[in-house]
């Protein structure tokens, strides 16, 4: 009778989300606070452009009877 | 409308609603805080990026700010050493001298009168009190532009202090009360002229007038360099604006915040030896020079054109020397009342 085939061993499956292996702390740092800070500083910075050379744009105005009704 | 469509527009909304709030609302809480830190912003952009704006000046904040980034040292006093100052000092100086910019109040015996606080350089203790020295200066109703740098030959009269004593003639007509007007109005001219000439205003005095171009340079000049009169009238081609050390303020009908800060600038600039510029199409005149559109309405920022601050400048320079410039001017010195 035959030997039945010999299966490579297995590497033990992880958890239900476990990290495969541990990140580097460079990647963590770009990926959750530079990209996304980078991004929302653009964000407001390009908005305080708009309002420091523009003030008397549309957006602006609107931006400003906005914050009026909370004032 | 079925439970499933409503469940369809629900999760539409969250998936795409809320970002676009949230951008939106990043995006004008940058446009807030950038109309109202607009002039800082404005000058960093100026300053530091090189970008050709005009950097409105909203008072004197904005002119300590700029002061400290220029030179740190000069709005700190208490950055002085006052460990280092000798104990000798106080037998030096008598206690009733005032105290020089340099001296702490440290440094003063016990039983000394209390301490001023520090003054500016351009401000001399030993001037006495005039009608321009109120408590708080008044703000600027109008946006001023910021003085570019000199260059190296006007930097000496830029920086030499200079002070011109003005009497005031004024049109009971131009405002309900009129001293206080003008009184203001001045303020507020020696404030621009300070900034882009080094020239400080001293009010001698204010005379009620009847507003007739012809007895303005008649009146005595009581101790004053030049005789300004503020009327009623707009400004017209047939009454000269300048005279020998006089000048007519007339009234800016397109300026509602101060009609005759423009107009006694504009004639102060005359008797500082600047030319009116009559050129609608001029680059002094695009850029709200008030020697060119001296009639240009409050959304202009009020500035300067680098021809005629350079007369203005030398003209200082020479009556600071004692050869004042205010002679008798020509007859064609009207400005064009062209509109834009």
């Amino acid at each position: 009778m035959a030997a039945p085939p010999k299966t490579p061993a297995r590497q033990p499956q992880p958890a239900e989300g476990e990290e495969t292996e541990p990140r580097s702390r460079l990647g963590w740092f770009l990926g959750w606070i530079m990209v996304p800070g980078l991004v929302l500083a653009l964000i407001v910075g390009s908005g305080a452009y708009v309002g420091a050379n523009h003030p008397e744009s549309w957006v602006t105005r609107a931006v400003l009877w906005l914050a009026g009704l909370f004032a | 409308m079925s439970t499933t469509r409503v469940k369809a527009l629900a999760k539409l909304f969250l998936l795409l609603g809320l970002p676009v709030t949230a951008l939106a609302g990043l995006f004008g809480g940058g446009v807030y805080l950038g109309h109202s830190h607009r002039a800082t912003i404005l000058y960093v952009e100026k300053e530091w990026l090189g970008m050709d704006v005009v950097v409105p000046s909203n008072g004197p904040w904005i002119d300590a700010q700029i002061a400290r980034a220029k030179d740190p040292k000069a709005v700190k006093p208490e950055a002085t050493k006052p460990s280092e100052t000798p104990e000798t000092q106080p037998e030096t100086k008598p206690p009733e001298t005032t105290p020089t910019e340099t001296k702490t109040p440290e440094t003063k015996p016990p039983d000394a009168p209390e301490t001023t606080p520090p003054k500016s350089p351009e401000s001399p203790e030993t001037a006495p009190p005039t009608l321009l020295d109120p408590p708080v200066r008044p703000r600027m109703p109008v946006t001023v532009a910021l003085a570019d740098t000199v260059s190296d030959d006007l930097r000496g009269p830029f920086h030499a202090a200079y002070t011109l004593k003005i009497k005031a003639l004024v049109d009971p007509g131009v405002a309900p009360d009129a001293f206080t007007y003008v009184q203001r109005t001045l303020e507020w001219t020696s404030q621009v002229l300070g900034n882009q000439l080094g020239v400080d205003l001293e009010l001698t005095g204010v005379v009620r007038w009847d507003g007739a171009p012809g007895s303005l340079c008649e009146h005595p000049r009581e101790g004053a360099d030049v005789i300004l009169g503020f009327s009623r009238q707009a400004f017209n081609n047939s009454d000269p604006i300048v005279g020998d050390g006089c000048a007519l303020v007339p009234t800016s009908p397109r300026s509602r915040q101060a009609p005759h800060l423009r107009p006694a600038l504009f004639s102060l600039g005359r008797l500082l030896g600047a030319a009116a510029i009559g050129d609608p199409g001029s680059e002094a005149w695009r850029a709200g020079s008030w020697m060119a559109d001296v009639l240009a309405d409050d959304a202009q920022p009020v500035s300067l054109d680098p021809e005629s601050r350079r007369a203005m400048l030398l003209a200082k320079d020479a009556a600071a020397q004692g050869e004042p410039p205010w002679a008798p001017a020509p007859t064609d010195d009207a400005p064009a009342t062209e509109e834009k």
